[in-house]
């Protein structure tokens, strides 16, 4: 059998036998532009069941993925793609009721000498490498399901991701763009955050919150997110706010706009410093914020 | 008019028109069940610095608990489902019993009370005591089984937590914790005892929906 056959058989793991709320899933290694890679956790819900978003909503967990990586090598924080947004039995849902790709971006500590690990094929991919995830599916009830994989290689089995990971789509779901990258802007105007940018032809742009501690964003009554207008090609969008970010060295304010209505349209995601950090205001009563930074 | 058309015709009008009368109503009743959804939200009492909602339950040996029988201690409510995997891990892990310890150090005096609105657990009142007594977490446990009670206070996911100062007014509403080192109850009770206000007073609780009664 091809040696590279064999090196893709042993990336991506097989998946044992599936629990509750969870139809399958699997972990498969992928480039990034650049030079980074990506381990991609694919998890299917059960038909009725759902798994979460970074911010879950009024109720859920969002998954929890730790990978034990090569010395030399470190994981950074999962990037979520577009979430399913509902109100679910009266409340506010920030999910997935089909197959969601999670991605856990991976990179080279810098600095970090010598090659990633002996056993590997090549000093650049990070091997060997093990995974072990928490997630929550629920439906009528919940359940915390527990999925590793792991490996002894790591070469790359699906499409090379965008620099950043950021943009593009994956499994046909949009992954968030930075907010520089897209042109949108966000500003602090007393008691709301005023979000605008272009609306690449789309008709509908709205905001979903994150699930920032200390940070109250006030949704409409039985709404799940909060909708803005499109015209002249821009969409506006404005996002009351109670409270700003409670960690003063985190963000104020963050967040994902959505363009479209389709999973696979365009999401941009936003982080908003504390004011403290930002820019002079340009005009008195308002800050305006810098392009959110990622 | 042709009397077998006219018949037909009169037929056709008293179908749409019973159609319509059913339509109307089903149409009347989805909006008041829209506004009875959104009604419900605001259906909790529960206000930080008002007093908290009275409340009667049986506990899981079917004894009377009010939280009037605590006036002058501080109370904490947590609301728990041992169906929900966040509040397993809570207990599992040992956050809830650091939790009522680290408390416990600040004020013994300092009450505990885990109230289990699961509709579905509402005839199984002896589940929520073995929840507890299996995490050695020694504590009452209450049956709110038509929700009233977790309505009133608005508790949305479980865990739900809820500190009552001495005086009968609520003083926190929020998540146990915050997924990190911070216990919020602890904070609670610590900056209750000083005199201090407690900072944060309300946050984002976490964890699975509490399943009330549809």
């Amino acid at each position: 059998m091809p040696v590279a056959a064999i090196v893709a058989c042993l990336a991506i793991a097989a998946p044992p036998a599936a629990p509750e709320g969870i139809g399958g899933h699997a972990a498969s290694w992928h480039r990034v532009a650049g030079g980074d890679w990506a381990l991609v956790l694919t998890v299917e819900p059960t038909r009725g069941w759902h798994v979460y978003w970074q911010n879950p909503g009024d109720s859920g967990s969002a998954p929890r993925i730790e990978l034990a990586l090569p010395r030399g090598w470190e994981a950074g924080e999962i990037r979520f793609p577009r979430p399913d947004v509902a109100m679910h039995d009266d409340e506010v849902l920030y999910g997935y009721e089909s197959r969601v790709q999670y991605v856990v971006p991976v990179r080279r500590i810098p600095g970090a000498s010598g090659a990633a690990s002996e056993a590997s094929d090549s000093p650049s991919t990070p091997a060997p490498w093990s995974m072990r995830a928490r997630v929550m599916a629920c439906k009528e009830r919940c359940v915390m399901a527990e999925l590793t994989a792991s490996g002894e290689s790591a070469a790359a089995t699906g499409p090379e991701l965008p620099p950043g990971v950021a943009g593009g789509t994956l499994g046909g779901r949009s992954l968030p763009d930075t907010a520089e990258r897209a042109g949108v802007t966000a500003r602090h105007a007393g008691d709301r955050f005023v979000i605008e940018g272009p609306a690449h032809g789309h008709g509908a742009a709205r905001f979903i919150p994150a699930d920032l501690p200390g940070m109250e964003v006030t949704l409409p009554l039985g709404q799940p997110a909060v909708e803005g207008t499109v015209a002249d090609g821009r969409f506006r969008i404005e996002v009351p706010t109670g409270a700003l970010g409670a960690d003063p060295a985190g963000p104020a304010f963050a967040g994902l706009v959505l363009l479209g209505n389709r999973p696979g349209d365009p999401c941009v995601r936003l982080v908003v410093p504390h004011p403290a950090k930002a820019p002079p205001p340009a005009k008195g009563g308002e800050s305006a914020t810098p392009r959110g930074a990622n | 008019m042709n009397p077998l058309k006219l018949i037909a015709t009169c037929g056709l009008v008293a179908a749409v028109t019973a159609g319509v009368a059913y339509a109307s109503p089903a149409q009347d009743n989805d909006k008041k069940e829209k506004k009875d959804k959104s009604a419900q939200k605001s259906d909790a009492s529960a206000k930080i610095g008002a007093p908290a909602p009275a409340f009667t339950l049986k506990d899981t040996a079917g004894k009377d608990v009010s939280l009037a029988d605590f006036a002058g201690k501080i109370v904490v409510l947590e609301w728990i489902n041992p169906d929900c995997p966040v509040c397993r891990e809570k207990m599992e892990d040992g956050s809830v019993a650091k939790m009522m310890a680290d408390s416990k150090a600040v004020d013994p005096n300092v009450v505990f009370l885990f109230i289990n609105s699961t509709h579905y657990m509402a005839d199984k009142p002896a589940s929520s005591g073995d929840y507890l007594a299996k995490n050695k977490v020694t504590a009452t446990a209450l049956v709110d089984g038509d929700g009233a009670v977790g309505k009133a206070y608005g508790a949305k996911t479980t865990p739900h937590c809820y500190v009552v100062a001495a005086d009968g007014t609520l003083a926190y509403d929020g998540a146990i914790d915050d997924k990190g080192s911070t216990n919020y109850v602890v904070s609670a009770v610590k900056a209750l005892k000083e005199g201090k206000a407690v900072s944060p007073a309300t946050t984002k609780a976490y964890g699975c929906s509490v399943k009330y009664k549809k």
